[in-house]
C-alpha cells in the first residue's frame, strides 16, 4: 500500500500555497502539523482530488488521483461541510452511502454500525440542524468512513470534540491506522503526539520535517528550559529568546523557552515536547517567511 | 421459572471466542452498486418541489384553458410563471453547492460532477416536458404560430436561468436561493409589466426583438450551465485560502 | 432488519461451533458463510437476510461433514466455556440440554442463544411456524423434567 504525492503544488495568484510536496505514505497514522495558512488543508485536497494541483500527481498503488478507482479507496472529512436541512443522521449517510457506491442493504448495515460507533445511534433520526458542534463532527467523521477506505483524510477532525470525545476519537484512529493510511491534520499538538507514527511538520507550503516523534524533537532537544525569574530578567528573556509558555506568578515570572544553552543561572533544562516544536517554530515565522517570499 | 431457564439458554451454547475476527472483517469485500443503482437513486433525491410545481403548472394551463380559453393575455401569464419553475430547478441543481456539500461530494466515487450532470440531465428533461405539454395545448388555439409562441413563452424563463446561474455561478452563500428567488420575481413582473403596457408585443412588428432576446438568453444560459459543469468538477471556489 | 458483521458473526460462529465442536474448522465455516452470503447478487435484493445466512452455514457444515466423514448426529457434550463462570445452575442447565437430541438443542440455540424469531426460525429449517413452536416447547418441556429430577429448585 503506497500512496506517491510527486512535487506537488499548488499556486495562486500572489501566493504558493503548497510548493513541491513530495511524500510516500505507507499504513500508519500521520500527523500533518502546521499553523495556519501553512497550505494543510490546500495540500489534503489536492490529495484527495478535490482541488486540482498547479503541477506534480497523487498516485495509490499506481492509481491516479483523477480515477473513479482512487476515490472509491478514499474517505476524506473536510475541514467544513455542510448538509441537506432536512436530513437526519441516518438520512446523511445513507445518501453518502450511495455516492459511495454501497448498495442500499449495505448502506442500511453500515450506517448503522458507524453510527454506534461514534456514539450517535440514540439520536440517529433526528435532524443535523439539532446537533451540536461535536455531534456534527461525529457524523462527518463517521461518513468518511462509509466505504471502509484504504485511504483516510481527515482534516481537523478534532475540532469541536470534548475531551472525551476526543480520546475515544484518538482510540479509533489508532485501531484504523493499522492497515490503512490515515492523514490527519491539526494544530492540536496533543492529537498528534499520541496517535501519529510519523509526524509531517508543515509550514509555508512544504514539508519541513518527516519523521516519528523522536526523530522530529531533536532539533529542540536538550535546548528547553524553564525558569522563575524576576520581572527584569524575565523582559531580557523574553525580548531576546522564542517563548514557548509564561506565566505570572506571585511575585516572580515563570518561563519556558528554547535556547542553546542556559538562559540565566535559574534555568533547569526540561524534555521536550513536541507543543515546544511546534511553537517555536510557528511563532518565529512571521518575520522569517515575509523575508524568504517577499510577501507584502 | 421459565424465565431463568430462558436466560440460561442464552449463554448454554458460548463457543471459545473467535481468533480472526477483526482482521476477517476488515478485509470483507462487499457487492458494490453500479452507476444504474446510483443513477436510479438520485432520482429519488431530487425533491417533490419540482415534480409538484411542474404538474400543477401543466394542470393550471389545462385549467386555465377551459375556463379563459386561449389568448394573448393568458399565454404571457402562462409564461410569466414558467419562470418559477427555472427557479425551482436552478436552485434544485446547485443544491450540494448551496448547502456546502460540496468539498464532501467531490471526494465520493460517483462525485459531484456525476451527481449535478445526472440532476441537469433528469430536470432538463422534466423542464422540456412541461414546456413543450404547454406549447402543444396551446398552440392551435391562438394565431400565433409554433415557433412564436414557443419564443413567447421561453423566453422569460431563459431569462430567469441565466440570472439565476449567474448568481450561483459568482457566489456561494445560502442567500443565492433567495437572490435567485428575487431575481424571478423581478423577471417575472418585468415581462408583465411589459406586456401589460405594451399591449401587442406580440405583434409581428415585435419579432425581431422577441427572436434576438431569445437567442441571447438561450446562448448566455447555455454558457452559464457549461460554467457551472466545470465548476463541479474541483473546488474553484477557494474562500478558505487560509488553511 | 439490519445485518451489523460484528454481530452476526459471533453468532454464526457459535452456531458453526455447535455443529462441529472445533474452533478453528468453526471460524473457517463462519468465513466461508460470509464471502458467500456476500458473493452473491442476492445480498441486494433478498428479504429475510438473516434465514439465509444461517441457511449457508447449515449446508455448509452439512457438507464439512460429509467430507469428513464425521456423524453429525453425534451426541456430544456441551462443552463447559472457560470463560464463563461455571454456576451451578449453568452447568446443570448445560448438561440437561446435552441429553436433548441434537435437532431440538439447535433450536435452543437459534432461538434463545443467538435470538433468532419463530419465521426466521422455520425458514432455516425448512419447517412451518407451527412445528417450530411446536419443537421448542418439547425441548423447553424435556429440559424442565431433566432439571426437576434432579432435584434443583433455585429453577
Amino acid at each position: 500500500m503506497e500512496l506517491v504525492i510527486d512535487r506537488l503544488s499548488k499556486h495562486y495568484k500572489n501566493k504558493i500555497a503548497v510548493d513541491r510536496v513530495s511524500l510516500t505514505l505507507k499504513e500508519g497514522v500521520y500527523g500533518l502539523l502546521g499553523a495556519n495558512g501553512s497550505g494543510k488543508t490546500t495540500l489534503m485536497r489536492m490529495i484527495c482530488g478535490v482541488l486540482k494541483p498547479t503541477s506534480g500527481e497523487v498516485k495509490f498503488n499506481g492509481i491516479d488521483v483523477s480515477e473513479e478507482k482512487f476515490r472509491d479507496l478514499l474517505g476524506y472529512l473536510p475541514q467544513d461541510f455542510g448538509y441537506y436541512p432536512e436530513f437526519t443522521a441516518y438520512d446523511f449517510l445513507l445518501y453518502l452511502s450511495s455516492l459511495k457506491g454501497l448498495t442500499r442493504q449495505r448502506a442500511k448495515d453500515r450506517t448503522s454500525e458507524l453510527l454506534k460507533l461514534v456514539g450517535l445511534s440514540d439520536v440517529a433520526k433526528k435532524k443535523i440542524k439539532s446537533f451540536s458542534g461535536g455531534m456534527k463532527q461525529r457524523l462527518g467523521i463517521a461518513q468518511a468512513l462509509l466505504n471502509n477506505p484504504k485511504i483516510l483524510v481527515l482534516d481537523e477532525p478534532t475540532a469541536g470534540l470534548d475531551p472525551n470525545e476526543r480520546v475515544r476519537f484518538r482510540n479509533l484512529i489508532s485501531r484504523l491506522g493499522k492497515d490503512r493510511i490515515v492523514l490527519l491534520s491539526t494544530h492540536i499538538v496533543s492529537d498528534v503526539e499520541y496517535i501519529a507514527s510519523t509526524i509531517l511538520l508543515m509550514k509555508n507550503g512544504q514539508i519541513i520535517h518527516k519523521g516519528p516523534l523522536e526523530e522530529i524533537i531533536r532539533p529542540i532537544e536538550g535546548k528547553v528550559f524553564e525558569c522563575l525569574v524576576d520581572c527584569n530578567t524575565a523582559e531580557y528573556l523574553i525580548a531576546n529568546y522564542p517563548i514557548i509558555n509564561v506565566r505570572e506568578e506571585k511575585d516572580k515570572t515563570f518561563l519556558r523557552l528554547v535556547a542553546e544553552k542556559a538562559p540565566c543561572k535559574e534555568a533547569k533544562a526540561v524534555t521536550a515536547v513536541l507543543e515546544d516544536l511546534y511553537l517555536y517554530y510557528f511563532n518565529k515565522e512571521a518575520n522569517k517567511s515575509e523575508q524568504l517570499y517577499g510577501i507584502n | 421459572m421459565k424465565y431463568k431457564l430462558k436466560k440460561e439458554l442464552k449463554t448454554v451454547f458460548d463457543a471459545p471466542a473467535p481468533a480472526r475476527k477483526e482482521e476477517f472483517i476488515n478485509l470483507l469485500e462487499y457487492p458494490k452498486a453500479n452507476r444504474l443503482d446510483f443513477f436510479i437513486s438520485q432520482i429519488g433525491y431530487i425533491r417533490k418541489r419540482v415534480w409538484i410545481l411542474s404538474l400543477l403548472l401543466f394542470i393550471g394551463t389545462l385549467i386555465g384553458l377551459y375556463f379563459s380559453g386561449a389568448s394573448y393575455s393568458f399565454v404571457w401569464v402562462v409564461s410569466s410563471v414558467l419562470p418559477f419553475v427555472s427557479l425551482v430547478t436552478i436552485s434544485e441543481i446547485a443544491r450540494s453547492i448551496t448547502y456546502n456539500m460540496d468539498e464532501l461530494e467531490m471526494s465520493c466515487k460517483y462525485n459531484l460532477l456525476e451527481v449535478s450532470l445526472i440532476r441537469i440531465g433528469i430536470l432538463g428533461v422534466v423542464n422540456l416536458a412541461v414546456f413543450i405539454g404547454i406549447l402543444l395545448l396551446l398552440s392551435g388555439k391562438t394565431d400565433l404560430g409554433f415557433i412564436r409562441l414557443g419564443i413567447y413563452l421561453s423566453t422569460p424563463y431563459l431569462l430567469n436561468c441565466y440570472g439565476s446561474l449567474f448568481v450561483i455561478n459568482r457566489s456561494k452563500s445560502r442567500d443565492t436561493v433567495y437572490i435567485c428567488g428575487s431575481v424571478t420575481a423581478l423577471v417575472s413582473i418585468l415581462n408583465s409589466l411589459i406586456s401589460i403596457r405594451i399591449y401587442d408585443i406580440y405583434t409581428e412588428r415585435n419579432r425581431m426583438f422577441w427572436a434576438i432576446a431569445f437567442i441571447m438568453f438561450a446562448v448566455l444560459s447555455l454558457k452559464e450551465i457549461v460554467k457551472f459543469i466545470k465548476r463541479m468538477e474541483d473546488l474553484k471556489w477557494n474562500s478558505s485560502l487560509t488553511a | 432488519m439490519s445485518l451489523s458483521i460484528h454481530d452476526q458473526y459471533d453468532k454464526i460462529y457459535k452456531y458453526c461451533y455447535f455443529k462441529v465442536k472445533d474452533k478453528q474448522t468453526a471460524e473457517d465455516l463462519t468465513q466461508e458463510t460470509f464471502l458467500r452470503y456476500f458473493s452473491q447478487k442476492s445480498y441486494i435484493n433478498k428479504g429475510k437476510p438473516l434465514a439465509y445466512l444461517y441457511t449457508i452455514a447449515k449446508n455448509l457444515c452439512i457438507d464439512f461433514y460429509r467430507k469428513s466423514g464425521k456423524d453429525e448426529r453425534l451426541n456430544e457434550e456441551v462443552p463447559a466455556n472457560d470463560e464463563v463462570t461455571a454456576f451451578e445452575t449453568s452447568y446443570a442447565v448445560k448438561q440437561a440440554v446435552s441429553t436433548l437430541p441434537v435437532e431440538l438443542q439447535e433450536m435452543l440455540l437459534l432461538r434463545y442463544a443467538n435470538e433468532l424469531s419463530i419465521n426466521e426460525i422455520a425458514q432455516i429449517m425448512n419447517i412451518s411456524r407451527f412445528s417450530v413452536y411446536r419443537r421448542l416447547n418439547k425441548a423447553l418441556d424435556l429440559l424442565k423434567g431433566v432439571l426437576r429430577k434432579e432435584d434443583f429448585n433455585e429453577i
